[in-house]
């Protein structure tokens, strides 16, 4: 019964961690929403985002029961579903604050732009995992490249610049583990840095008015800096042990917008404190530790490089989603995975990790 | 056991060599971790610094954003009548205030207010996506019920203030007098005006948590410094004689077709009025309130305006040369048609055939010539001691704003002849109030004794409560010629002048009074076309309860007081005796 045995490396710390967040996650929803309805009843968003949770667990266990190397036969259909969601999307998406992100599905609204890392990552990993002795080659990577600018190009389009710029995180992480050459990488660093004048000229206005804002808050403190600043200023009035649950002014008295989505760790940190956050940043680095230790003893090249994408994906979000909410990044719409309340974004990194439990779940190793 | 508990410790038992290319703990593994440990670092860095270092200028800036100190305004006090009966007060109105800068979705939040403020929605969306930083004004003063409705849709960044306005319950009842506040919450004319320090009140402040629309938070920590609401202000006027003389006002300016009118009625026995009834005037409900025609209306006539007395004047002079011994009601002078004195020549309105005429005979014809003629016998000196000690030629003291002083001419002023001396004593020359007068003719009733008008009665606030009493300006004649000047003017309103009875008589009661007709003075001198018909009087003559100034600018049907004045002062004394309670007396021998 190899199946049985496997169960015995399901990484429990991993998915312990995870279950942690979730459950913090629906705690800080809760507080967030919180007088949002009437009469102190439950917030509908916490029942959802609770719903989902449920699924999402579910979920991830199912992956991981799954021979991962399926997921490497599905990986290109996969991608080529997601090429199409997010063109579906585009054209019929629901707009909210501004940007089509939603498909809806009648049952549930879908954002395609989070599968979308999946997609990416498997696809990558499947490709890089077949041609790997070509990582050396400078064409060999350009091309490698179009993975994450298809779909990219299409969620820019929407326009979510943060969620298109985690597929280039992804294809990083993923060329780097795969060996990619020193003198490329350095090569590709350069040419962005040229390019970065070009993007500024791309930009839409809306994009170079949140860089402007994230260089000066101040500059408009009523409009478009209003989050940033009221953000900063939960957190720092947070201190060390918070205002305590449920008592942030800053997301209680409705100074933050869409707190219990983007700006969630604005409200955590201030009614929990550095502690809080603490507690929250030691639960990430034990998933992405446990993340790190799948890439080590995985079996092959493919689960590798998956876990690599899955693990870049996770990491930018948190860093972005945090850096942006203590004003060390401008705004994006990126949001903090297993926290921030949205059902395409919990589902995706919980089916993330279930993928990288079954990679670790089957390591090659000596039994016992 | 094959199970890593830390990645980074040395493994116990090795894995094998992984079998494919990419060595598996190659240094691009450990970079990974490098990686994820510095962006950890920068976070909890950049954090430390936020929570921990900087938290005191973080925490300042949002008790700076939270914490606002708010006035409450206070309610301004009503004015109520000498009953107690509301005739302004303050209704608890809100103001509908949008943070429009916040407001993410206007379309939405002006659909949701257009039916409970009853705006197009188009027209609040329009206000919203101008996305003003200082607060947009939605819907001024909606009353209590639709302000509930707007709290319970629970927008975000709409918030209610309270901006309480004047209501007035008995309609546009003595508007004048009552006066008008600005949207400022400061009086601008009447009592409003004159009392507005009493009024107002202090007003307080919370200091609470505010959420981003300013709203309260209903459980949040509060300081608070109560408001001080205004006081009451308890007026003399009496709702009912008022609501008559202003009914009896406006039929007679509809029947007359005149352009204006006063009424006026004091209590002779402490100065207190009654009512005081004007045209035109204004409509609290005036969507052009404060336009400059409207403005203009603010005026209070009965104490602002002057006009000529006329024959009414003759009570004056007559009280000032029975009071001088210089006539009796009995002396007699020989009237010749006409009287030549100090390069002038009086006559009178009507022509009577030569004869002689009593005193009381003056009163009752209303001749001009037998006035001039007691006022000749007073002298010009004791006539205007006399003029000024009823109160004429200074404001007579009421506590109204803009009170005028009349215009009286005394010897040994620039433009003053002798002439003066026999035209004024039928009031011509000489310009009143018709307040001065009333006053005047109240101190006749009463005994003799000038009271000094007034319309408060009582101030009444939260904490004390001010009595304003009665106020003897002076002894202006002695209480017997009161006593037989007050005969006299029931004589005349008794007299039945060729079988027909005079309009101001009311069967069943004695009543006192004179009928004025003056010719409007222009620059072209007086015209006949257009007369002050006037009429002063009180009753019930023997222990007077009222004094009632009725005057009607340029009727057009008729000039007289007798056919104009005169009927109103009969109806008005007539509710006043039932009002009053006063038993009718059996009809006196003729």
């Amino acid at each position: 019964m190899r199946s049985l045995r496997d169960w015995r490396h399901f990484d429990l710390t991993l998915f312990g961690a995870a279950v942690l967040l979730v459950a913090y996650g629906l705690l800080m929803i809760y507080s967030a929403t919180l007088g949002i309805e009437d009469g102190g009843a439950l917030d509908s968003r916490v029942i959802r985002q609770a719903a989902y949770a449920a699924i999402g667990f579910c979920l991830l266990l199912l992956v991981s029961a799954m021979d991962y190397h399926m997921l490497a036969t599905l990986a290109y259909a996969m991608y080529a579903v997601t090429i199409v969601l997010l063109t579906v999307v585009l054209i019929t998406g629901q707009i909210f604050h501004g940007a089509q992100r939603w498909i809806d599905l009648g049952l549930f609204p879908l954002q395609p732009s989070e599968a979308a890392k999946l997609a990416t990552a498997l696809a990558l990993a499947r490709y890089l995992s077949d041609r790997g002795e070509r990582i050396h080659q400078a064409r060999f990577i350009l091309r490698t490249l179009l993975f994450p600018a298809m779909p990219a190009a299409l969620i820019l389009a929407q326009p979510d610049v943060g969620t298109a710029a985690i597929q280039f995180a992804i294809w990083l992480g993923v060329i780097v583990v795969a060996g990619a050459r020193f003198v490329h990488l350095g090569a590709l660093l350069g040419a962005t840095i040229a390019l970065t004048p070009l993007a500024w000229l791309l930009m839409q206005d809306y994009m170079r008015k949140r860089v402007m804002i994230f260089l000066d808050p101040a500059s408009d403190p009523l409009g478009a800096g209003y989050n940033v600043i009221q953000a900063l200023i939960g957190v720092g009035s947070g201190g060390l042990l918070g205002r305590g649950f449920t008592s942030g002014t800053q997301s209680q008295l409705h100074f933050l917008r869409v707190k219990y989505a983007d700006f969630i760790f604005s409200v955590l940190a201030e009614e929990l404190g550095f502690v809080g956050a603490m507690v929250l940043l030691a639960l990430f680095l034990v998933v992405l530790l446990r993340g790190l230790r799948v890439m080590f003893i995985s079996a092959d090249t493919f689960g590798r490089l998956t876990a690599t994408g899955l693990l870049s994906a996770i990491l930018l979000q948190v860093s972005v989603n945090i850096g942006m909410n203590i004003g060390l990044l401008p705004v994006t719409g990126v949001t903090l995975p297993l926290i921030s309340y949205g059902g395409s974004s919990l589902l995706t990194v919980l089916v993330s990790l279930g993928v990288l439990e079954s990679v670790a779940m089957r390591h090659r190793k000596f039994e016992f | 056991m094959a199970h890593w508990a830390v990645i980074d410790q040395p493994i116990n038992p090795p894995p094998p060599p992984p079998p494919n290319d990419v060595e598996a703990r190659s240094w691009r593994l450990y970079a990974l971790h490098a990686i994820i440990t510095g962006c950890l670092i920068v976070l909890v860095a950049k954090l430390f610094y936020i929570q921990i270092y900087r938290h005191d200028h973080y925490r300042a800036l949002a008790a700076k954003e939270h914490w606002r100190r708010e006035i409450v305004p206070a309610v301004r006090g009503a004015l109520r009548d000498r009953a107690g009966q509301p005739l302004v007060m303050d209704v608890p109105f809100e103001s509908v205030y949008a943070n429009a800068a916040q407001i993410t979705d206007p379309a939405r939040v002006a659909a949701a207010l257009a039916p409970v403020i009853g705006e197009p929605a188009a027209a609040i969306e329009e206000k919203l996506r101008a996305r003003s930083p200082a607060p947009t004004l939605l819907k001024r003063q909606v009353p209590a019920d639709i302000a509930d409705r707007i709290r319970s849709l629970r927008l975000w960044d709409i918030s209610l203030r309270p901006e309480p306005s004047r209501g007035h319950p008995e309609g546009d009842l003595a508007a004048a007098v009552l006066g008008v506040v600005g949207a400022d919450r400061k009086g601008l004319s009447g009592i409003e005006l004159a009392f507005d320090r009493e009024l107002a009140g202090q007003p307080g402040s919370v200091v609470a948590e505010r959420d981003t629309g300013g709203d309260e938070i209903a459980f949040g920590p509060r300081e608070s410094e109560a408001p001080v609401n205004g006081a009451d202000v308890v007026l003399t006027i009496d709702r009912f004689i008022q609501h008559i003389a202003e009914r009896e006002l406006a039929g007679a300016m509809e029947r007359h077709q005149a352009a204006g009118g006063t009424i006026v009625v004091l209590d002779p026995r402490t100065g207190a009025v009654l009512a005081i009834a004007s045209r035109p005037t204004f409509r609290f409900d005036d969507p052009n309130l404060f336009a400059a025609t409207s403005v203009s209306r603010f005026r209070i006539p009965a104490i602002q305006d002057l006009y000529e007395p006329g024959s009414t004047f003759k009570v004056i002079t007559m009280g000032a040369a029975l009071d001088a011994q210089a006539v009796t009601p009995d002396t007699t002078f020989q009237n010749q048609g006409s009287l030549s004195y100090g390069g002038g020549i009086v006559r009178n309105a009507v022509w009577r055939p030569p004869g002689p005429e009593t005193m009381t005979q003056t009163l009752q014809r209303s001749s001009n010539i037998g006035a001039a003629f007691a006022a000749t016998k007073l002298g010009s000196e004791r006539f205007y001691q006399y003029v000024m000690s009823f109160g004429f030629g200074r404001p007579a003291g009421i506590d109204l704003p803009g009170e005028a002083a009349g215009l009286l001419r005394v010897p040994g002023g620039p433009d003053w002849y002798p002439f003066d001396l026999a035209v004024n004593a039928f009031g011509q020359g000489i310009s009143v109030t018709p307040l001065q007068l009333a006053a005047a003719v109240a101190a006749v009733a009463n005994g003799g004794t000038l009271m000094k008008p007034y319309v408060v009665r009582e101030v009444i606030g939260p904490a004390e409560r001010r009595t304003y009493s009665p106020t003897i300006v002076r002894q202006v004649i002695r209480a017997d010629t009161a006593r037989t000047l007050t005969q006299m003017l029931v004589a005349t309103v008794e007299t039945v002048d060729g079988g027909q009875v005079r309009l101001s008589r009311l069967p069943g009661y004695r009543l006192a009074g004179k009928t004025g007709t003056a010719e409007i003075p222009t620059r072209q001198g007086y015209t006949t076309q257009a007369t002050i018909a006037s009429f002063v009087g009180f009753g019930p003559a023997d222990s007077p309860r009222f004094v009632i100034l009725v005057k009607i600018d340029e009727p057009k049907d008729t000039p007289w007081g007798e056919t104009v004045a005169a009927p109103i002062f009969r109806t008005l004394a007539r509710e006043l005796m039932l009002y009053y309670r006063v038993p009718p007396q059996t009809e006196p021998p003729m």
